[in-house]
């Protein structure tokens, strides 16, 4: 045995925890190895000198030992009262069981719980639909779409009385075909014909509008027809008188009805006014403005509104009767051309026109202030088969002093050639 | 001779874990004077040491159920009341102290010369009687001078006759490390008291 196997088992060799016979070989080795017995000689007295040591009594364990026959009679009536059986040799059985009651037992009744499949999927659902609307908002704001104004619309920009003003004035026009009659503003006019307004008689006339400063655009269809061959239009202004005029010949049997505030329109109040006063020009004229006029009235910013209605006598009147009071208000400013324009297409439109006769009559006027005579003549046959026996009778007398001053031109032609000759 | 004197530790605990009150005192025969030094020896203090004690033992009886038998009573027991002495010391501002045997350099090979060690011996050795005294206060001043991790494993190796593999278990650490404190222990022991050296080897067994 060397010194270094020697001196690590010198500790054993000194508390006899090592094999006898190893023991033996150590012990000869310390026979002949100065440094290894004296190493051990040192650990020996060390020994010697822990032998000495004061070993103190121990304090009276009174308590401990009443403590330990409480717990012990404790244990006593747990085991008397539980059914189990005799406990086993194992220490530890008791170690479960203890596990199982208390904080221990609960937490991992609790980890099962939250660590459980389904809780957990509705966990992770409940986030994602959470996180989905939260972001839904900006997501929408990028597309341009808000349904901001949905929630919260804008307040109306008028008071009641602004939205009863007319902006500009309405473009009626009638289609017999569909019984439609359309009402469009100066606004509407670049909407697309499917956009255009169109309502029942009074109910387009019910329409509010507001005072525009844009350059009036009015334009019936006959007005855009006559755009279209020449002579042009001289002055917007008498259209707009005119189209204010087929509002005014409305009836307004409705509160609001009809009612146009002239003060913003002072260029029109003269006629608007003069229209008021004046005799409607048929009968039929006033149909009672529909339970729907009011609210049509209070909004103020649509530039027109297209409303189906059904065909009758009553919308054909109402129509005829509109171009035929614009066919007179243009004869009386002396624009005969655009008058018979008028009239033409009121005898195109509305063949049945009940005052057609008179119309007829008008127009020939209008024709022969042109120079038209034989158009003029030609109207004027028309109004004598209208079933209005006065007008027809007065469009013969028409005729036949037409026929008479004819014939006197032609008498006086020949005169006067043979005068100059 | 109590019957159940060479009845195991672990058998005792759990005959009270069943209602044997007995069983348990005997547990407490076996270990209160043995504990009861190892805890005055880091304490210092009688009166400390008995409330630890009892300490240790009252756990032992609300957590006896707790006892798995993996390792013995008597580790478990020493555990219990090592981590008391640490507790109490950390509050009792122990440490703070130096020792006076720590080593200068503060290594575990006993190179460093220990306060004690320059300590001159007061008391001449003259008279029997006289010199048994001194040599019973400078052993208990010696060991309570052993730094901490030397003083533990001297404490259970030499009062409790506790195997180095089951100090290590209380401790945690090899066995080997174990060892190495009991020596380094019994060397600083020799040099502190070498000039009883002599007296020792005379009483020789007594």
């Amino acid at each position: 045995m060397d010194c270094e196997l020697c001196n690590k088992g010198l500790l054993d060799l000194l508390y006899g925890e090592i094999e006898e016979s190893v023991a033996v070989q150590m012990r000869a080795h310390l026979e002949g190895c100065a440094s290894c017995r004296g190493a051990f000689e040192k650990l020996e007295a060390g020994r010697g000198f822990a032998r000495k040591l004061e070993i103190a009594a121990a304090p009276s364990m009174a308590k401990v030992l009443e403590a330990a026959r409480e717990q012990a009679a404790a244990n006593r009536r747990a085991r008397e009262s539980s059914a189990e059986p005799a406990p086993v040799e194992v220490p530890s059985r008791r170690e479960p069981e203890a596990r199982e009651d208390g904080l221990a037992g609960w937490l991992r009744w609790l980890g099962a719980v939250v660590m459980g499949p389904q809780l957990g999927v509705a966990t992770v659902l409940m986030l994602v639909v959470g996180i989905g609307l939260w972001y839904l908002p900006q997501l929408s704001g990028a597309g341009g779409h808000s349904t901001a104004p949905l929630l919260e619309p804008e307040p109306m920009q008028t008071s009641e009385a602004s939205a009863l003003e007319p902006a500009e004035p309405l473009q009626l026009t009638h289609d017999p075909r569909t019984g439609r009659v359309t009402v469009e503003t100066a606004g509407s006019s670049a909407q697309p014909p499917g956009t255009s307004t169109e309502t029942p008689g009074e109910v387009a006339h019910a329409e509010s509008v507001r005072p525009s400063t844009e350059p009036r655009d009015v334009r019936t269809e006959a007005t855009r027809d006559e755009l279209a061959a020449p002579p042009p239009v001289p002055d917007d202004s008498a259209e707009t008188e005119l189209a204010l005029a087929v509002e005014q010949q409305v009836p307004a049997e409705g509160p609001v009805a009809g009612r146009v505030q002239t003060d913003s329109l002072p260029e029109l109040s003269s006629a608007a006014g003069s229209l008021e006063t004046g005799p409607l020009p048929t009968a039929g004229m006033g149909v009672p403005a529909p339970s729907t006029q009011p609210s049509a009235q209070l909004r103020p910013s649509t530039p027109s509104f297209d409303l189906d209605v059904p065909s009758g006598p009553a919308a054909d009147d109402l129509g005829a009767a509109a171009l035929h009071g614009q066919a007179r208000q243009l004869a009386a400013a002396g624009r005969c051309q655009d008058s018979v324009a008028r009239y033409q297409q009121l005898q195109s439109r509305y063949p049945s026109y009940p005052e057609g006769g008179r119309a007829s009559m008008e127009m020939a006027d209008c024709l022969r202030r042109l120079g038209r005579t034989r158009e003029a003549r030609s109207s004027l046959e028309r109004a004598t088969h209208s079933p209005v026996g006065t007008v027809a009778a007065a469009a013969r007398r028409e005729l036949l002093e037409m026929d008479t001053a004819e014939r006197a031109a032609e008498a006086a032609t020949p005169t006067a050639e043979a005068a100059t000759q | 001779m109590d019957p159940r004197d060479g009845v195991s530790d672990e058998e005792l605990l759990r005959r009270f874990n069943q209602g044997d009150d007995t069983s348990f005192e005997v547990l407490v025969r076996r270990f209160e004077r043995p504990l009861y030094n190892f805890i005055l020896r880091s304490t210092r203090d009688s009166e400390q040491a008995a409330e630890l004690l009892q300490e240790v033992f009252l756990r032992v009886v609300q957590r006896a159920h707790e006892f798995q038998g993996q390792s013995k009573v008597g580790t478990w027991l020493y555990t219990i009341a090592r981590n008391l002495c640490i507790d109490t010391s950390r509050k009792m501002a122990f440490r703070r102290h130096r020792s006076l045997d720590a080593p200068s350099g503060g290594s575990e090979d006993g190179e460093g010369q220990a306060l004690l060690d320059r300590i001159a011996s007061p008391v001449a050795a003259s008279d029997r009687s006289v010199i048994a005294q001194d040599l019973s206060s400078r052993i208990t001043m010696a060991v309570e001078a052993l730094p901490e991790e030397q003083r533990e494993v001297f404490l259970m190796r030499e009062v409790q006759n506790m195997p180095f593999k089951d100090i290590a278990e209380v401790l945690g650490v090899p066995e080997n490390t174990v060892k190495s404190r009991m020596r380094y222990a019994l060397e600083r022991l020799q040099r502190a008291l070498a000039e009883y050296e002599d007296y020792v080897k005379e009483l020789g067994g007594e």
